[in-house]
């Protein structure tokens, strides 16, 4: 079989957030949505392995990078995904390097959204401990020197300000998946954060953050419940961002 | 076989406590249970070839309490209000489980073919368990035989309860035997037309293309979504209505994955649907008393669900699509009030 003609590999191998492509800083360029991961947790939940978690789900949506699926196509709201609108503006940096040097693990995430934001991107962090969404804000408000609002769940931004969405598995109710210590059983359903942030696809937003995931849990996570209602939640807000979204007729009315 | 458990005190339980069998014994109207013990054609995560055996104990389980409730107060059903009783000719029978190949694809086919294609050619309602879903072509594909042989040109409706549409044409190494392509194989059957097939309960992100061509052809799909506006009673109706036009039998195949896998972790396919298994039930339940020819049960991973809930809700939902062959309203009990014939287990012709 020629290679050209084999397989995508599904779940092995380099899996970048989405399937999409691994890039440097440098390599960075404006309306491109940067994903890095920081695998560290708190101590008090082993959040560290959430972002291999999240891009190892995620290859499974990353349907507009890989041959497996001609025509992805959300059944539930009728709408195929433009794959022309996502291409090459879905980019993935890696893990933030946490062994080498001396600097705080918050400065250096810090220090990276600002990088991010100066080069006008926006930054998704792959978390991860909910501890690096705060010197997530502090860098994006110093790179764009304006104030950055954190917007938890169903939150909005102000008007005039921007803000930093942060999805916390925490915030969806732990009958759905059981994947964090901080559920509640009063937290929001999958379509309710959805809806929430497909909201927030032409608000003001200027960095996400994925938290609260610990994929080694025992129970649901052993069907890896937790990220695949964190990266399905998040595809709304990146798809409505990016406009990658078209209506498809239902024949039967 | 049954001597040799005997002696250990462990007693050989089939289905719902059916006991073992052979097709030569089954009659027209009995049930004929078939095990499909393979995963070998899913992709990802496997577990459900534990399927048949958790799925012979819970049901068994399940069918204790009913006839002991049975024999005490009466079966009362909290979501209709409405009392039951056991069927006293319901005759089910257990055929085991086919011979599975893991490394002939075919060899699997053929053999569980064989076996749903005997129950179905006794004019009994072969109820086949997986298993992976592809195991669902294979028993679906026995059903299709034995039609073709007793009403040659008849078209059959076909039902799939899902989170997936199963349509693809080949996957990966798997080639076009896995467990996402068995309704295009399905489709493919002579006696079988996308026109009189109906998907319900798809999830999420999906091929489009397989989407369009389904429909393009009068093939029907309700998504989780449209289950949960139009709810379980009006998709039930539609969905009989679309498969049984032109057609007076319906092959029923149900993937226990279209549920939340808040609710039902123990599948290797997860959605997140918000799909309860009240829905299932009330869906289930709306359809068991339409003109079955065939059912598959599939997608049970006992492995990926180490609580048992999954293997326990499952038993339950397979009661309910066979209910009608097993339950009657109470004071319309066929018979006399049911009892275990001597030597028989319960529903089984002694």
């Amino acid at each position: 079989m020629p290679l050209r003609d084999a397989p995508t590999p599904r779940m092995a191998g380099h899996l970048p957030f989405m399937r999409g492509p691994s890039v440097g800083i440098a390599q960075l360029r404006p309306g491109q949505l940067a994903a890095f991961g920081v695998a560290l947790g708190d101590g008090r939940e082993d959040t560290s392995l959430g972002p291999l978690a999240l891009r190892e789900t995620s290859a499974y949506f990353g349907s507009h990078f890989s041959s497996n699926m001609k025509a992805a196509m959300d059944i539930d709201r009728r709408m195929r995904l433009d794959g022309a609108a996502i291409a090459d503006r879905l980019v993935d940096l890696g893990d933030i390097d946490f062994l080498s040097g001396d600097a705080p693990a918050a400065d250096r995430v810090a220090a990276l959204c600002a990088e991010i934001a100066r080069r006008g991107a926006l930054p998704a962090m792959l978390g991860g401990s909910a501890r690096f969404v705060a010197p997530m804000r502090e860098g994006l408000e110093a790179a764009l020197r304006r104030p950055v609002d954190v917007l938890a769940a169903t939150a909005r931004p102000p008007e005039g300000r921007a803000g930093l969405v942060s999805i916390d598995l925490g915030a969806i109710a732990s009958i759905w998946h059981g994947g964090s210590r901080l559920a509640g059983i009063d937290g929001l359903s999958l379509s309710q954060c959805r809806e929430w942030l497909r909201g927030l696809g032409r608000e003001d937003v200027v960095g996400v953050a994925l938290t609260g995931l610990d994929p080694a849990r025992q129970g649901l996570s052993t069907v890896k419940t937790g990220q695949r209602l964190l990266v399905t939640a998040v595809l709304d807000l990146v798809y409505a961002r990016l406009d990658a979204l078209r209506p498809v007729e239902r024949p039967h009315g | 076989m049954d001597d040799l458990h005997r002696a250990f005190r462990s007693p050989v339980r089939g289905f719902f406590g059916a006991r073992l069998g052979t097709h030569a014994q089954l009659r027209s109207g009995d049930i004929g249970f078939v095990g499909m013990p393979s995963d070998a054609t899913h992709s990802s995560r496997v577990g459900a070839r534990f399927g048949p055996r958790a799925l012979r104990a819970g049901t068994s389980a399940l069918m204790e309490r009913l006839a002991r409730d049975a024999a005490g107060g009466g079966l009362h059903d909290t979501r209709s209000g409405r009392d039951y009783a056991l069927r006293d000719d319901a005759c089910m029978l257990d055929l085991g489980d086919a011979a599975i190949d893991e490394l002939d694809v075919e060899a699997t086919i053929e053999a569980i073919a064989a076996m749903t294609c005997a129950v179905a050619t006794a004019g009994a309602l072969p109820v086949a368990v997986g298993g992976d879903h592809f195991n669902g072509y294979p028993a679906c594909l026995g059903v299709s035989r034995a039609l073709a042989r007793s009403r040659p040109g008849a078209r059959i409706g076909y039902i799939q309860v899902d989170g997936h549409l199963d349509y693809g044409d080949r996957l990966g190494a798997w080639g076009r035997y896995n467990h996402a392509t068995n309704a295009r194989r399905v489709a493919e059957l002579p006696n079988f037309d996308l026109a009189n097939m109906v998907w319900i309960g798809i999830a999420g992100w999906v091929d489009g293309a397989d989407v369009a061509e389904i429909e393009g052809a009068g093939g029907l799909i309700f998504s989780a979504e449209d289950w949960h506006r139009l709810g379980s009673a009006e998709v039930a109706r539609r969905a009989l209505d679309h498969a049984l036009a032109g057609c007076d039998q319906l092959y029923l195949t149900i993937d226990i994955d279209a549920l939340d896998a808040g609710f039902l972790p123990g599948t290797g396919s997860v959605v997140h649907s918000e799909i309860t298994p009240r829905h299932y039930l009330d869906l289930l339940g709306a359809m068991s008393g339409a003109p079955l020819c065939g059912v598959d049960f599939v997608e049970v991973s006992p492995p990926l669900d180490p609580s048992g809930r999954s293997e326990d809700i499952a038993s339950r939902l397979l009661l309910e699509a066979i209910r009608a062959r097993i339950l009657v309203p109470a004071g319309h009990a066929v018979g006399s009030p049911p009892q275990v014939r001597a030597g028989a287990g319960h529903f089984g012709r002694p």
